[in-house]
């Protein structure tokens, strides 16, 4: 056995058979038809499927933050208004006692 | 050397604006139970006018010019069991500062054990940049501190009722959560 014998052999040109250009086309035709995209696939319709998701979330979304919002403020008015009231009443208590020691070191 | 006076001035200038660092009284909180603390900064108190006079809130239009011009609203309050249970130098944090940013004492009345304390900070033109009480009973401490150009006349509708709804505060501590929006109240 000759190597280069066997590699010569192997390597030669064959002609091709006679339906092989027709085979090659039937085959491409049909490849074609088997990897068009199912709709589900499609860039569209996930482009739809996500505008219809941000469109159903979106809004609860924005009235949950636009209620704690809404919560924070009144907590805060309700503090704000309690501070005024401490503020008050020691201010009130402050000039109360002030009144009786003046009144007790004019007497 | 005139870039030295600048940043020098600059520095000072910043340091007067300092807002008082209400986390040195914590100690007082290991204290007691029963405190009240109300910490409300800009973005609250902004948060906050947007509901004056939504409720008809008396005087509304006053408390909203007065809230406009604030820039803080701190309160604690500090209820103790006993007798003895803090010590002044507990507060000296806030006097310190106090005194360092040149606040003006404008009463200081001791009754018995009783100490009240009213600072303002004065600005020109009969205005003021802040009133700060502190009330020192044997079984009980106020600090109420409130920042922000006001004037004389401010200060008198603070001490009257200037739309405030009156609270019992002996029995309303900090003020609860709001109630749920569908129950709120009208």
């Amino acid at each position: 056995m000759n190597f280069e014998d066997d590699l010569r052999a192997a390597l030669r040109r064959e002609q091709p058979p006679a339906d092989f250009a027709a085979r090659v086309l039937a085959k491409a035709a049909q490849t074609e038809r088997v990897v068009a995209f199912p709709v589900w696939r499609r860039p569209a319709t996930w482009a739809m499927a996500a505008g219809l998701a941000v469109a159903a979330l979106v809004p609860p979304a924005v009235l949950e933050y636009r209620h704690r919002e809404e919560q924070r403020a009144l907590e805060a008015k309700k503090e704000f208004l309690f501070a005024l009231q401490v503020t008050r009443t020691k201010l009130q208590q402050t000039r109360a006692r002030v009144h009786r020691a003046t009144m007790r070191h004019t007497l | 050397m005139k870039t030295l006076f600048l940043l020098l001035g600059l520095t000072l200038t910043l340091q007067a604006q300092q807002p008082f660092d209400f986390h040195t009284l914590d100690k007082l909180d290991a204290l007691t139970d029963h405190k009240t603390k109300i910490t409300l900064d800009p973005d609250m108190l902004r948060l906050a006018a947007r509901f004056i006079g939504v409720d008809n809130d008396k005087d509304a239009a006053s408390l909203l010019s007065l809230v406009g011009n604030l820039k803080g609203v701190y309160v604690r309050t500090y209820e103790f069991d006993k007798d003895g249970q803090y010590s002044l130098t507990d507060i000296e944090p806030l006097r310190a500062y106090l005194k360092q940013q040149q606040w003006s004492r404008i009463v200081e009345s001791q009754e018995g054990k009783n100490i009240d304390e009213v600072y303002i900070q004065p600005l020109p033109g009969d205005r003021f940049g802040g009133v700060a009480i502190v009330s020192a009973e044997p079984r009980e401490l106020t600090i109420v501190y409130i920042s922000g150009v006001m004037s004389m006349g401010d200060l008198e509708k603070l001490e009257g009722n200037m739309g405030i709804p009156d609270i019992d505060l002996k029995n309303a501590k900090k003020p609860a959560a709001p109630p749920a929006k569908d129950k709120k109240e009208d």
